[in-house]
């Protein structure tokens, strides 16, 4: 009897201990949801009767909100960026985010759009691009190889660039640009980032992933009071995007804290956010929306998520001692958990 | 029996509500150990951005330093190492020269590459030609004008000497200091700023001054919006006392395409230039100022123009703002 009475208390202890950590542990993790079900979700309490004006003047706020959101979420035109400005605007205005990040990409590429007189022209420019771009691929060849002669190293035989995919592309770029652009104003163009921002702010996925960096590059242009906002807007993007579950805002992450663009580089926490991104499937460079497409960028970057974090971890681990590598690596893998798992990354 | 069974049972409750208690606890402090979650919100913390009226803390660690000099503006890059903390304590003790010497010098190695002494011969070698071949064409093109005496080939070589000096003595003096030490160049231009430093106030109103660019820029946005508090209110004080010179460096800041430590703003901007038209000064500064105000109410390419409203308002400011600092009486 004593010992069945012993048993018993000890099951009790048990089942009253689980229930006091989850208690507790319930207490922290759930604040968002108490937060969202505290919000009121009307001022004051209906009052018996309603008149018919009221009645109609719910239901005619109601269909505005319902017209409002269907444009939040509508499908964007398709066609031209040229013809579909209005359209866009419109549907930006009401607040869908992907229309505002349509702007800003349309008018981003139309910015320093000259219309050509005729075709010839646009193939004239092609082959001037051409020109251009490999006048400047073989100078920084020249470089290297006057660098690596110095210091006693033999690179090898750096592959040529095939001329005709180059011109071919910048032939194709340039009739799409004519297709895109013609019809757009290009001081409204100028206002690009105005779009970029207002779609970032609305949550468009792309848009989140991509500001910090355009931040980082028009930073000589924007006065200190708008960086110190645009910074906070681009860190609560990544945020957002962490939020969502896309593995490619750890690799951003990692790469303002292994640069040091929001404050001074953290070559640790780096290490962790490359460490968790490097857990999900790797993936072709160009599904990272800040990598450059150009023929300068296409040299620089690998061609693959796995060679650029391995080159990232490499990068930011070189100053940390083995014991913070594999600290970083246990948190990266925490983070990866909290962020991307559950979404199947 | 009875007693004895009740005992117990409150002894078991009392026993069980403990258990509770470690059980509470336990998970209530579960999440501050959760590293990851820990590390997700303050992973992209913003740099602080809180004021520091204090003078920079002395980051250098050497015991024995060298006092010094009377003269601080001629230090070589490894003598400005050498006195570095004699340095630093003046600033402290109030001399706001050693203060503009310490962010001067500092601000010259952000951003800085280090390089061997051949590739700095061959960059500064480079620069030399190039400016030797534009003087050259020049002279041949236009064989019937006089030589600008800055283009002769005597003064290109001595400039070219003196860069390169000038370029082996940075490496010298930015390879000696740690990224900890240079990014203190901004608390010294503070520093001087908040001790109402006229040279150090004149002096960040260029668009260049800060040397702060791109990531730069981004990563100590927060100090350099309190720098330009300081130095928005600070110019204005310098004005007050009739400083022309502050006024026509505000006309500048204020109006300038590049981006610098102020806010760009053209009202402002025609306000200070107006006020400085009402100064007088010579034909070429008064045509100058015009065209200033001119440029400035048609608008430029960064920047639509004034409206009619928008000029007679900075005007009405304008006046008044003359008339506060400088009807009775101005200085350079």
């Amino acid at each position: 009897m004593s010992t069945y009475r012993s048993a018993l208390t000890v099951l009790a202890a048990a089942i009253v201990l689980i229930t006091g950590y989850e208690l507790g542990s319930s207490r922290l993790v759930d604040t968002r949801t108490q937060v969202i079900a505290a919000l009121p979700l009307s001022n004051s309490a209906p009052t018996q009767t309603q008149s018919p004006n009221t009645w109609q003047r719910i239901t005619a706020r109601s269909e505005l909100l319902r017209n409002k959101r269907k444009e939040q979420t509508a499908e964007l035109p398709s066609g031209p960026f040229g013809r579909n400005i209005s359209d866009l605007r419109r549907l930006a205005d009401a607040g869908n985010a992907d229309a505002a990040y349509a702007l800003a990409k349309g008018y981003r590429d139309c910015q320093f759009f000259v219309p050509p007189k005729d075709d010839s022209e646009v193939a004239q420019r092609a082959e001037d691009s051409t020109v251009m771009q490999l006048n400047v691929v073989d100078q920084i060849v020249d470089q290297v190889k006057n660098t690596a002669e110095k210091q006693g190293k033999n690179i090898g035989k750096i592959p040529e660039v095939a001329i005709q995919p180059v011109y071919q592309g910048n032939l194709r770029a340039g009739q799409d640009q004519v297709r895109q652009c013609t019809g757009v104003d290009t001081d409204d163009a100028r206002d690009w980032m105005v779009w970029q921002k207002r779609a970032t702010e609305l949550g468009n996925p792309e848009a989140e992933l991509t500001y910090w960096i355009l931040m980082v590059q028009s930073a000589d242009m924007l006065s200190v009071e708008e960086l110190v906002q645009d910074k906070q807007l681009a860190s609560a993007a990544l945020q957002d995007a962490v939020s969502r579950g896309d593995s490619r805002a750890l690799i951003a992450i990692g790469e303002v804290l292994q640069n040091g663009w929001f404050a001074e580089a953290d070559p640790y926490l780096a290490y962790a956010y490359f460490y968790a991104a490097s857990q999900a499937p790797y993936a072709s460079i160009h599904t990272l929306p800040w990598m450059g497409q150009s023929i300068f960028a296409v040299l620089a970057n690998p061609d693959n998520t796995q060679t650029y974090l391995q080159q990232h971890l490499d990068r930011a681990g070189s100053s940390l001692t083995p014991a913070q590598q594999l600290a970083a690596q246990q948190l990266g893998l925490a983070l990866f958990e909290q962020c991307c798992k559950w979404n199947g990354a | 029996m009875k007693r004895h069974s009740e005992k117990e049972i409150w002894g078991i409750v009392i026993f069980l509500s403990l258990v509770a208690g470690v059980g509470f606890v336990a998970g209530h402090s579960r999440r501050s150990v959760t590293t990851s979650a820990a590390a997700i919100n303050p992973v992209i913390e913003i740099a602080d951005a809180s004021r520091q009226s204090n003078p920079p803390a002395p980051i250098n660690t050497k015991k024995t330093t060298k006092p010094a000099p009377a003269d601080l503006t001629i230090l070589n890059g490894k003598e400005f190492v050498d006195v570095l903390p004699s340095l630093e304590t003046l600033a402290r003790s109030g001399n706001l020269e050693a203060a503009r010497v310490l962010y001067q010098r500092l601000r010259s190695c952000v951003g800085f590459e280090d390089a061997s002494d051949e590739a700095i011969r061959d960059r500064e070698n480079a620069n030399y030609q190039q400016q030797l071949g534009i003087s050259r064409r020049i002279r041949s093109e236009y064989p019937d004008r006089p030589e600008n005496p800055m283009f002769s080939e005597a003064s290109l070589k001595q400039a070219h000497e003196s860069a390169l000096k000038a370029a082996f003595d940075r490496r010298d003096l930015c390879t000696s200091l740690t990224p900890l030490q240079i990014s203190r160049h901004l608390d010294w231009e503070r520093f001087a700023l908040e001790r109402h430093d006229r040279k150090t106030i004149l002096d960040a109103t260029k668009p260049d001054s800060t040397e702060v660019r791109g990531a730069e820029r981004v990563r100590n946005a927060e100090r350099l919006a309190d720098m330009a508090e300081i130095e928005g209110n600070e110019l204005n004080k310098l004005i007050s006392t009739g400083d022309l010179v502050a006024l026509e460096r505000a006309a500048y800041a204020y109006g300038s395409d590049s981006t610098g430590l102020l806010r760009r703003d053209p009202e402002l901007a025609y306000m200070y230039t107006y006020a400085l038209s009402l100064a007088g000064g010579t034909r070429n500064d008064l045509h100058q100022i015009s065209a200033t105000m001119e440029s400035l109410a048609s608008g430029r390419p960064l920047h639509p123009p004034l409206s009619a409203q928008q000029v007679d308002a900075a005007r009405a400011r304008g006046l008044a703002l003359f008339q506060s600092c400088c009807a009775k009486g101005t200085h350079d």
